[in-house]
């Protein structure tokens, strides 16, 4: 590990964005739904409200919105000059006023923040594309998840039995990766039938014999996501919730077949679907039906690239993602499978460990 | 994101009291001359959306649309299949669901005849730009109003009982950590353990595992041993309503700690009453010589801080009058101490 960790390796890197682009001084805008670009620069996830980091040749300041987040964001970095500002928007104005700005910032750029910096330089997709192309210490990261994730599938399904409600069932899984050092993580999940059409966080339902249940665990270590999809039912699977499985299965490995450098984002994405359409199921690769067909895996839980047929982006080595055929099926309700990858020089290498199975827990 | 229990519950937040709050808001538009008011929302600015609607957002954005007359609207960032998840997670007139919201938003706008009309957005500067450009655009840029008249709903009966219960999963996140615990991991998952195998919608755990050696409070991202004192944190949230809590702990003990900060957070407590300034809790806060905190729930985000110590408030800490049933949160941390309380104004101490 480098001195100063990922973290000085990320900034290092930020600084050559810098030059390169002739910038004297970055701002970067995050918030807890997009925190990648702040993390990278400041090595801060923050949780609450805005955050915007200034950076120049006087160094990094880091203005955040809330006493709490200040206290914490002292105190979780390292070369950071942290500021409580009830308004990190003018605050950041009045740091970077009147220089050679570039704009780090994502959709979720605000307006108020849009409006001060209307010249800024977007660096927001260099930023974004720099963050794709991970240094292999940043690849690591992304494998400790994926192994944390095959532990936490293990904490649901011995957690998942009939009676008890959604949300005990992640709690569990929660105090896990918590006591596994893993600070944050996204997880969504569905249980039930052909009435369930998509994942969501946990609800007050209780499980039931019969059920598919489905989840994303997705942990972070070190601030880098990945994640794990599995479908498990809760009994014996019926003849049609196995023979819908094999669909996903083999839509899954299809994809993952053509993960390697070279290869796009569309490519992946039309093997995953060339599988449902060769079983008449082609509708339920549409986006009325599921998102996308996979994603790229970072900083940010979704991060670029999106594997959908539309998107032409080229894969390299040293990319990680996540190739996951997860729709709707009519015979048995929302199903979802995928498993992690790293990009490697000559293919890619699979990152989780749990077999590629339809699991079943007793009724 | 969210990762707790995410329910409305009519029996918890009446569909009554809901639409209470949406006629204050409607009340409030067109005593403005808006023909409509849009609450942009997400779950890293929850709280207006929440109060209004029961919906938490839980890891899109979303944008709330209260016409002067006429339905509410609710166009959520999310796949269009999502409508079926999103419709019961709140009460809102009607749902609709798109990965692109801001084009969805300007499709139901135009059908109802709200596009060109006088549209109020709710803490406007905070939105983001791709929705008021794209707002603007399509209305041939006439600008977007600002709104800041939601109403102020913290005192209803509601919102009392929903505070309770994230009190409840407070104390029993606090209490969980009191055991035999051998590291710093360890704590932080008992304490989440409780809370949302409790109900919690979502729980933030902070920690100083070895107070005497480091008192700043951080997540933790590896396990390490815990020092013979340590600090332990919490925000959490129960259906929309947060409550802050901290502690230090002796580990051979597990007992709590007390001393003069704590004390001044108590003295702080009792100065917040209905109809008067914070100036007073200020004054307790600022004699403890650490670091100090005021907040409240109130706008968009969980938190709002009334004043706090090294900050640079452009107006000084607010002046306003509190109101009888706000609920705020006080903290205060010096090289002896850390603690966090959180006050009903009127009702004494709720979470401690």
């Amino acid at each position: 590990m480098p001195e100063g960790g990922l973290a000085a390796l990320r900034r290092a890197r930020v600084m050559e964005l810098m030059a390169r682009e002739r910038r004297d001084v970055l701002v970067v805008y995050g918030n807890a739904v997009r925190p990648e670009l702040l993390r990278y620069v400041t090595d801060f996830a923050v949780l609450e409200g805005h955050a915007v980091a200034v950076l120049d040749d006087d160094g990094l300041t880091l203005f955040v919105e809330t006493p709490y987040e200040a206290q914490r964001a002292a105190n979780e970095t390292r070369g950071v000059k942290v500021r409580f500002v009830p308004d990190v928007i003018a605050a950041a104005r009045a740091a970077a006023v009147g220089r050679n700005i570039g704009l780090g910032a994502t959709v979720y750029l605000p307006t108020g923040l849009a409006r001060a910096f209307p010249d800024a330089a977007d660096l927001t997709e260099a930023m974004l594309l720099m963050a794709v192309h991970k240094h292999p210490l940043e690849v690591e990261a992304v494998a400790e998840a994926a192994a944390v994730a095959d532990r936490g599938y293990a904490v649901f399904r011995n957690a998942v039995r009939p009676g008890r409600r959604e949300y005990e069932v992640i709690a569990e899984v929660e105090a896990f990766l918590r006591a596994a050092g893993c600070a944050d993580h996204f997880v969504i999940m569905a249980a039930g039938n052909t009435e369930v059409r998509g994942m969501r966080p946990p609800g007050d339902r209780r499980i039931r014999a019969g059920d598919l249940v489905t989840t994303e665990i997705t942990p972070s270590v070190r601030g880098y996501y990945a994640q794990l999809c599995r479908t498990l039912v809760v009994g014996d699977p019926s003849p049609e919730q196995a023979a819908a499985f094999a669909v996903y299965r083999d839509a899954t490995e299809a994809g993952l077949a053509l993960v390697r450098p070279g290869a796009t984002a569309a490519e992946v994405a039309r093997a995953e679907n060339d599988v449902f359409r060769a079983r008449g199921l082609g509708e339920y690769t549409s986006s009325t039906y599921t998102r996308v067909r996979g994603h790229g895996l970072g900083l940010n839980v979704d991060s670029v690239p999106s594997i959908l047929e539309s998107e032409d982006f080229v894969l390299e080595a040293g990319m990680t993602l996540i190739v996951h055929p997860n729709t709707y099926h009519p015979e048995t309700g929302y199903f979802v499978l995928g498993d992690a990858v790293a990009v490697t020089d000559s293919g890619h290498r699979r990152l989780a460990a749990t077999p590629l199975e339809l699991f079943s827990v007793p009724a | 994101m969210r990762r707790g229990l995410l329910a409305w519950s009519a029996a918890e937040l009446p569909a009554e009291t809901l639409d209470a709050r949406i006629d204050g808001v409607r009340a409030a538009a067109r005593a403005e001359g808006l023909d409509a008011v849009l609450v942009y929302s997400s779950f890293a600015r929850p709280q207006a959306l929440s109060d209004l609607t029961g919906v938490v957002p839980f890891f899109f954005d979303a944008v709330l649309v209260v016409p002067a007359e006429g339905p509410t609207l609710l166009v959520g960032g999310l796949p269009k299949r999502d409508v079926t998840v999103l419709r019961p997670c709140g009460k809102v007139d009607e749902v609709r669901c798109n990965p692109d919201n801001l084009a969805e938003l300007i499709s139901a706008l135009d059908e109802r005849g709200l596009l060109q009309g006088e549209l109020g957005l709710f803490e406007i500067a905070d939105v983001p730009w791709r929705l008021v450009a794209g707002l603007q655009s399509a209305r041939g840029e006439r600008p977007l109003r600002a709104f800041s008249d939601l109403p102020v709903i913290q005192a209803d009966d509601a919102n009392a009982l929903l505070f309770e219960r994230a009190a409840d999963l407070g104390r029993a996140a606090l209490a969980a950590p009191i055991l035999p615990m051998t590291g710093a991991a360890g704590v932080v998952a008992a304490a989440e353990l409780a809370a949302r195998s409790g109900g919690a919608e979502e729980v933030q755990v902070l920690l100083a595992p070895d107070f005497d050696r480091a008192p700043g409070l951080r997540r933790i991202e590896a396990d390490e041993p815990l020092g013979a004192r340590y600090a332990l944190a919490v925000s959490l949230a129960y259906k929309g309503r947060w409550l802050r809590a901290a502690r230090l702990i002796e580990r051979a003990s597990g007992l709590q700690q007390v001393g003069p900060a704590r004390q001044a957070l108590s003295k702080a407590g009792e100065a917040l009453t209905p109809g008067h300034t914070i100036a007073g809790a200020v004054e307790a806060l600022r004699a403890t010589g650490g670091w100090w905190s005021i907040e409240t729930a109130e706008g968009g985000l969980q938190f709002r801080t009334l004043a706090a110590s090294g900050s640079e408030f452009a107006d000084g800490p607010s002046d306003a009058p509190l109101g009888l049933g706000q609920v705020v949160v006080l903290s205060v941390g010096t090289s002896e101490e850390i603690a966090t309380i959180s006050v009903r104004v009127g009702g004494g101490t709720i979470l401690s």
